[in-house]
């Protein structure tokens, strides 16, 4: 497992969709939480391309160049 | 991805998330719980799932996300590695009941009693093949899981298990040298089906009249079972809860659906011809999808001497998921009737299916799989499907993407000209003879 971050204040968290049912809601009131509650994190949404069984390399690549921590949701 | 990451699943997925996290070398992996299922709630019921506990911790779902990805990893989730499976010893002793028991309750059965398979007899399978015991022979995963290896030997036992006879051997070797295990991790309770060619059928004493589909006949039943115990005991599959999610199951992973081709009845050539061997080859081909329904129903009753069973085919698609293919399995009579139609060529009739089974795009993209599967596709920009999503809600668009999603086999008695079919996909077809 990677290193963990010291805090998130100013870091930015990416939140993946990864396409099951009803991820796409849980993830944007996800980020409506951040946004009441830990304003100083950014938070960048991304639907993961292909279905859910597929990779996505360049997003994880994009992920790690520009964020500094993910959330993926939903399984299932 | 070498940042931190926490993945969040849903609590009915709790223990295979938990199963597989410790199988991958992370059995400390920060795993959060919500509510089940996700699917289907509205903006402020999931919002409560976010300001209330995980279901599994008990403690603030928010927080469990936070210090999933702030609080230091303890020296336990520092370490590294992979996961090595055991098989077990190579031989053990017991007496024929007991030992029944111990592949009973250790899940290496589909729950009927088996073979047991002694020494004596594995090597009498291993007589029937040319390759030698600790020959690989493929690799297998019901899902998106580490695959498994396997020898021929290993084959052999679970053929054994099955009640295959030596001489069907050959195509068990052929179907676990496919890769494809019969059991499947997804919700969806997947069904399997082979289609056997060439004069191994008469050799064996496949079924391919009355009752084809039925339990009439040893290696129908038996190297069908096969297929599914190898794909337990050699591929990780059918473990509930684990590498088996299918919410309902599926009563035909019992035996798959197996097909010989009644081909001196079909009107055109065999299935495997048209995938390119010849007509003396052996060969099995491979199908997955949802299952098999009954072509009685649709508009054109046999009783019907104009029976239009080209129009009955259409309507029985429209039901099925675009995401699988089409397989009719047909009786001679139907066979022989969708000549009569003018489809001297399965390709014509493929044509015919695919212009006209049919579906508005609202239709379709209110239907599960699209969402699922294609929607993202198109997002890629993958076609049809990213025309299709671009398309106003009243267009009309096939209900397959491809022509080549139909496939036809001739199978049965011709006591009635009554179709089946399967919401199948061909998937691959594996020379037999390469393994005797």
């Amino acid at each position: 497992m990677a290193s963990r971050l010291d805090s998130l204040d100013g870091k930015t968290v990416y939140l993946v969709d990864t396409g099951f049912h009803g991820s796409d809601v849980l993830l944007h009131q996800i980020e409506a939480w951040f946004h009441q509650n830990r304003s100083s994190v950014t938070v960048v949404f991304r639907r993961k391309a292909g279905p859910y069984m597929e990779d996505d390399p360049a997003l994880w690549k994009e992920i790690k160049a520009k964020g500094n921590a993910a959330i993926m949701a939903v399984g299932h | 991805m070498g940042i931190p990451s926490v993945p969040l699943v849903t609590k009915a997925f709790k223990d295979l998330a938990l199963l597989n996290a410790a199988k991958r070398g992370m059995p400390h992996e920060r795993i959060c719980f919500t509510p089940h299922p996700v699917w289907g709630k509205t903006a402020e019921e999931v919002r409560a799932y976010v300001d209330g506990p995980d279901p599994v911790s008990g403690k603030p779902l928010m927080k469990e996300v936070v210090d999933g990805l702030t609080v230091p990893l303890s020296d336990d989730e520092k370490k590294s590695g992979s996961v090595s499976v055991s098989i077990g010893p190579d031989t053990f002793t017991d007496t024929a009941d007991n030992l029944q028991e111990f592949y009973l309750n250790n899940g290496y059965t589909d729950f009927l009693p088996i073979i047991i398979p002694t020494e004596e007899k594995v090597e009498a399978m291993m007589k029937a093949t040319s390759h030698k015991p600790d020959e690989k022979v493929g690799e297998m995963a019901a899902g998106a899981y580490p695959r498994w290896s396997y020898n021929a030997r290993q084959v052999a036992v679970n053929a054994v298990m099955a009640g295959c006879k030596p001489e069907y051997f050959p195509i068990i070797l052929a179907i676990a040298s496919s890769g494809v295990a019969s059991l499947f991790s997804s919700t969806n309770s997947f069904a399997f089906a082979m289609i056997i060619n060439g004069p191994i059928r008469d050799k064996l004493e496949f079924n391919y009249g009355i009752g084809a589909l039925g339990p009439f006949a040893q290696p129908n039943a038996t190297i069908g079972r096969a297929w599914t115990i190898l794909s337990k005991n050699l591929g990780n599959g059918g473990i509930p809860g684990d590498t088996y999610l299918g919410s309902l199951g599926n009563n035909l992973n019992y035996n798959n659906v197996v097909i010989a081709e009644h081909e001196d009845a079909s009107p055109w050539p065999p299935f495997h011809v048209q995938r390119g061997f010849k007509k003396a080859e052996n060969v099995v081909s491979l199908f997955r999808g949802l299952g098999v329904v009954p072509g009685q129903v649709a508009r054109g009753s046999s009783a019907n001497e104009n029976v239009q069973f080209d129009y009955q085919m259409s309507d029985l698609f429209s039901t099925f998921t675009g995401f699988f293919g089409a397989l009719i399995i047909a009786d001679p009579l139907v066979a022989a009737r969708l000549k009569e139609q003018g489809y001297d060529t399965k390709e014509k009739l493929f044509a015919w299916l695919h212009k006209n089974t049919t579906q508005t795009v609202k239709d379709y993209k209110s239907r599960n799989y699209a969402y699922l599967f294609d929607y993202p596709r198109a997002l890629r920009g993958d076609e049809p499907w990213a025309s299709w999503y671009k398309m106003p809600d009243d267009a009309v668009i096939p209900h397959f993407p491809h022509v080549s999603d139909f496939n036809i086999v001739v199978a049965g008695g011709q006591t009635n000209a009554y179709p089946q079919a399967g919401n199948l996909s061909y998937g691959v077809s594996v020379s037999i003879d390469k393994w005797a």
